[in-house]
């Protein structure tokens, strides 16, 4: 072991201001955080710090189970996780066998639907705001091509802001999952399709059996990556509905910056910490291990 | 002919796509140079009827207001991608040359760091910023920053030095230099690309990056929560036209880095 250490000595040591640093900066302020939501409240303004308190309650899970809010909250980003998911991947889908084929004109054109993902995402909430007003555009133009008679009340609270929050997420992430998918749909050999055609397939057969099997890592990947993204979200939903309507992210948030009230701020970041861990080991238990990492 | 009717279907088909999937973007161009009677307006026109600088004139004229985010944000940003480099890229050269065991398993660390949730790490760090005077300055958002940084960064560098021949550095090291020389002389000068793109890859995160920053700040604000307190103010110009000013060295540098902006990247790491 020691002989060990030895040798690698310049690898641990070339190594060791990042293990040092994700110490300190991820993994000790998991456990302050666990521990701070643990921790009765101070009778004083001033927040203990994290550890120094030797009580154990409860209460703050309490509290959150009890709040109308925080159900809310936990309702409104499952559903826009899973709303925003579904979209993205069909939408991701449909637009990588859109652009799979490798013409000039294609090649061309793919960055502009790569576009949207280099744009801030608060740059995006500002945007869609301005599109998902009451008298905002998007609302113009469906009256103006007389899809509906008057104007769709977006920002009104409901399923209609949670689609709201959905599709101004679908449309900064829809280019990540088709590039994810596209990479996957490129390194499929086309002789196989070649050898399908022959055999007399039609082209949804040949989607069904051929593209869609060896597609699954590819999916997997895209499910992960985004999946964990969907649950974390924060800026669309601050931005584009502040107190109005709440995700775990602006739940938590809230409670801190404009409720002064950490503990519950914390017992949420770590509910919300167990229900990515789970959702993750969930999905790798059914779909499992292949294509954690995109590959 | 039954072919170029389809090709050109298909070709319109993508067109229409565009133009609707590119058309927030337009909005936002369009309302930060658009009078005020082209907006405030019961039917407001698609296009451009009044076009005036004015909004960026007064948001780029209006002194400290709008020089002081700019200066945090680029400073932030500047620190935390240089910081982010130093840490990273000896670690992910040191990882490059791990066994494969021992280097999947530090990768799969690293990448699990990214599934914890933003807020989860921010409030207990607020907290002990605010106790060790690290709250709402420059340093102490770089730190918050490097902790969205750094396992990209290890990430891009792990795929660039895991690609880097070993030949080359054999070679160094036969001619006498030692590990850290060959590294330093050799490996390092001929992964400058890649390291560049890790570089501003560190950067465009910093600059964009919404959730530390809310938490980390009081008085001075970054560019984007300066963005923020228009919107939640309902001034939609000047919303408006920071958008198009923090979207602008974006989308340049990200086009910049086109090539590299592929799921490979990513994967890279970990085919070795």
């Amino acid at each position: 072991m020691l002989e060990h250490i030895k040798k690698h000595r310049y690898k641990i040591l070339c190594i060791a201001p990042l293990l040092i640093f994700l110490l300190i900066f991820t993994f000790l302020p998991i456990a302050q955080v666990i521990i701070l939501s643990f921790q009765p409240a101070a009778k004083t303004d001033s927040v203990t710090p994290p550890g120094s308190g030797d009580n154990f309650t409860l209460a703050h899970y309490q509290d959150l189970f009890f709040q109308k809010d925080f159900r809310q909250a936990f309702f409104n980003t499952v559903f826009i996780a899973f709303l925003s998911l579904a979209l993205e991947l069909s939408l991701g889908l449909s637009f990588a066998l859109l652009l799979c084929k490798n013409s000039k004109i294609i090649r061309f054109l793919r960055p502009l639907f790569i576009l949207p993902l280099a744009i801030p995402t608060t740059v995006v909430g500002v945007m869609m705001s301005y599109l998902f007003t009451a008298s905002g555009w998007l609302n113009r133009i469906f009256l103006n091509l007389r899809i509906i008679d008057s104007p769709i009340y977006w920002m009104s609270g409901g399923v209609k802001s949670l689609l709201m929050i959905a599709l101004a997420d679908c449309w900064k992430v829809t280019p990540l999952v088709m590039l994810i998918l596209l990479a996957g749909i490129q390194s499929i050999d086309t002789s196989l399709y070649k050898a399908a055609r022959i055999d007399g397939a039609g082209s949804f057969y040949i989607f069904k059996r051929i593209t869609l099997p060896l597609l699954l890592p590819s999916i997997t990947a895209a499910v992960i990556i985004r999946g964990i993204d969907a649950f974390r979200i924060f800026a669309l939903p601050l931005i584009l509905m502040g107190q109005n309507l709440k995700v775990i992210g602006t739940f938590a948030y809230l409670e801190y910056s404009e409720f002064n009230n950490p503990y519950v701020s914390a017992a949420s970041a770590v509910l919300l910490l167990i229900m990515i861990l789970s959702a993750v080991l969930f999905y790798i238990k059914v779909v499992g291990k292949k294509g954690i990492v995109p590959a | 002919m039954k072919k170029r009717i389809r090709a050109a279907i298909f070709l319109i088909t993508i067109l229409i796509l565009i133009l609707v999937f590119l058309f927030p973007l337009y909005l936002v161009l369009k309302i930060s140079l658009s009078k005020p009677q082209d907006i405030f307006v019961e039917k407001p026109t698609y296009l451009i009827k009044n076009f005036t600088f004015e909004h960026f004139k007064s948001v780029l004229l209006s002194g400290e207001t709008f020089l002081n985010p700019l200066k945090k944000s680029l400073l932030t940003g500047i620190l935390a991608s240089i910081l982010g480099l130093l840490v990273s890229i000896p670690a992910a050269y040191s990882i490059s040359k791990f066994n494969y065991k021992l280097k999947y398993a530090l990768i799969l660390v690293i990448f699990m760091t990214r599934m914890i949730p933003e807020i989860s790490i921010a409030l207990p760090i607020t907290i002990s910023f605010i106790k060790i005077g690290l709250f709402d300055n420059i340093l102490g958002l770089t730190l918050a920053h490097l902790i969205r940084i750094l396992p990209v960064s290890c990430f891009i560098l792990v795929g660039v030095f895991s690609g880097f021949p070993d030949e080359l550095e054999r070679q160094a090291r036969i001619d006498g230099a030692s590990a850290s020389k060959a590294f330093i002389k050799v490996v390092l000068p001929l992964s400058l690309g890649g390291i560049t793109v890790a570089g501003i890859f560190s950067f465009l995160l910093s600059w964009d990056e919404f959730i530390y920053a809310s938490y980390l700040t009081l008085a001075r604000p970054t560019m984007p929560i300066k963005m923020y307190y228009y919107i939640s103010r309902g001034d939609i110009f000047s919303s408006a036209t920071y958008a198009v000013i923090i979207t602008i060295p974006v989308l340049i540098l990200t086009f910049a880095l086109q090539k590299y902006i592929k799921p490979d990247f990513l994967s890279g790491a970990i085919k070795g």
